[in-house]
């Protein structure tokens, strides 16, 4: 991995996107009031950044790109994990953004924002 | 015609009338260009987001549907691109199964003119003659089965490679479409999920159910779509297995055609359950 570009593969794509589907299902959408309807929001916006990477996915597939984004994959799940820990919304929230850009910054392909972003989420996911 | 010759084309044509009916390829290569060639995961994936927006009522108080989801025209060209491949390999199937079937001109059946021919002329044409004549005319047909034969096993000996890949890339892509769909069942769910948490008591009884109909709906989806990869897998093999069997004798190749028609209908079952997505 270097500062400018960055070396994944489709699968991972397809994993990372798994990571942040499941990541929608862990949100407190059931909550009453705002809070519910804030998780809500952002299990949309992890939706769609699923349905991104998925679309990139798909291209590099038929592409037949094929490179490694382990580091990531492992990072998010990771941050998966540490969302059952978490009890306030506006922690989930925190985590659930770093995770947001990170996924935004890949489909952009601005490698040289991803290192940066991974090294944040870890940083929130420690504070935990 | 001389006693010796006559027996020469009466005892080949009767050898080679054993010749394997390449029909069984004929029937599976239609199934397989139909599953190959199913688009339909791929259009729920592309149409996923339109899915979801369907299921809001007037009054409902959560959102629902992606958002920042990438613009909808982009996932439109990703499923023309999808198409393209599921056309070519359908296509393949298609051409695979032509070649096999029994559309080559059936010499057998223009003998007879031919001989009615030579007896109107005034000739005397005796039973074995006319026996003779017509095992000829077999031996020929029998020569257009062999090259027939020979054709198939050429083509599927070269594309083998190309087809064993594509169809891997194809599993790729019924990941990519089946990982989408479980997306749009979680946002499914959350949406009736955050519907129960913002209403009163009295709707959450009904809310659960709701939460029960509608993962229900979408496991079948799911479903669907992992019988169709499993289909794909198949296709791959028994590609493999038919390219075998075409160097094979006689009796191994009728056998092993015989069990690769029977997963036609395999074939056949998967495409309709995912052309119900």
């Amino acid at each position: 991995m270097t500062d400018t570009t960055l070396a994944y593969s489709a699968d991972e794509l397809v994993q990372l996107a798994k990571a942040l589907d499941d990541m929608a299902e862990a949100m407190p959408v059931g909550t009453p009031g705002p809070d519910g309807l804030t998780a809500m929001r952002w299990s949309q916006s992890l939706g769609g950044a699923a349905q991104n990477l998925l679309l990139m996915a798909q291209r590099d597939y038929l592409a037949d790109t094929t490179e490694p984004l382990a580091d990531i994959v492992v990072t998010t799940k990771e941050a998966t994990a540490a969302l059952a820990k978490i009890k306030a919304i506006d922690k989930i929230v925190e985590v659930v953004g770093d995770v947001m850009l990170l996924a935004t910054v890949i489909w952009l392909q601005k490698w040289n924002l991803v290192l940066p972003t991974v090294k944040e989420l870890r940083n929130d996911i420690r504070s935990v | 015609m001389p006693f010796r010759n006559r027996l020469l084309a009466v005892g080949l044509a009767a050898m080679l009338a054993g010749c394997v009916n390449l029909q069984a390829i004929s029937t599976y290569a239609e199934s397989a260009a139909g599953v190959a060639g199913a688009t339909d995961a791929a259009k729920r994936w592309r149409d996923s987001d339109k899915k979801l927006r369907e299921q809001r009522l007037d009054g409902d108080v959560c959102p629902i549907g992606y958002t920042g989801r990438l613009p909808q025209a982009q996932f439109d060209a990703a499923y023309d691109d999808a198409e393209k491949l599921h056309q070519a390999m359908s296509a393949y199937f298609t051409a695979l199964g032509e070649l096999a079937s029994d559309q080559l001109p059936d010499l057998a059946k223009t003998a007879a003119p031919s001989l009615e021919g030579i007896k109107g002329a005034g000739a005397k044409a005796s039973p074995e003659e006319e026996a003779a004549v017509q095992g000829l005319f077999a031996l020929l047909q029998r020569g257009l089965d062999a090259y027939r034969h020979k054709k198939l096993r050429e083509l599927m000996t070269s594309s083998h490679g190309d087809v064993a890949r594509v169809l891997g890339l194809m599993r790729k892509l019924a990941d990519v479409y089946a990982e989408g769909l479980r997306g749009e069942r979680i946002q499914a769910i959350n949406f009736v999920k955050c519907e129960i948490g913002q209403s009163d008591l009295g709707d959450k009884y009904l809310g659960r159910r709701e939460l029960v109909r509608v993962g229900a709906d979408y496991d079948k989806a799911l479903s669907a779509i992992a019988t169709y990869k499993a289909a794909l897998q198949k296709l791959a093999d028994d590609h493999d297995r038919i390219r075998g069997a075409l160097a094979m004798d006689r009796d191994a190749m009728t056998r092993t055609l015989k069990a690769i028609a029977a997963t036609a209908k395999e074939l056949d079952k998967a495409h309709d359950a995912v052309a119900k997505l």
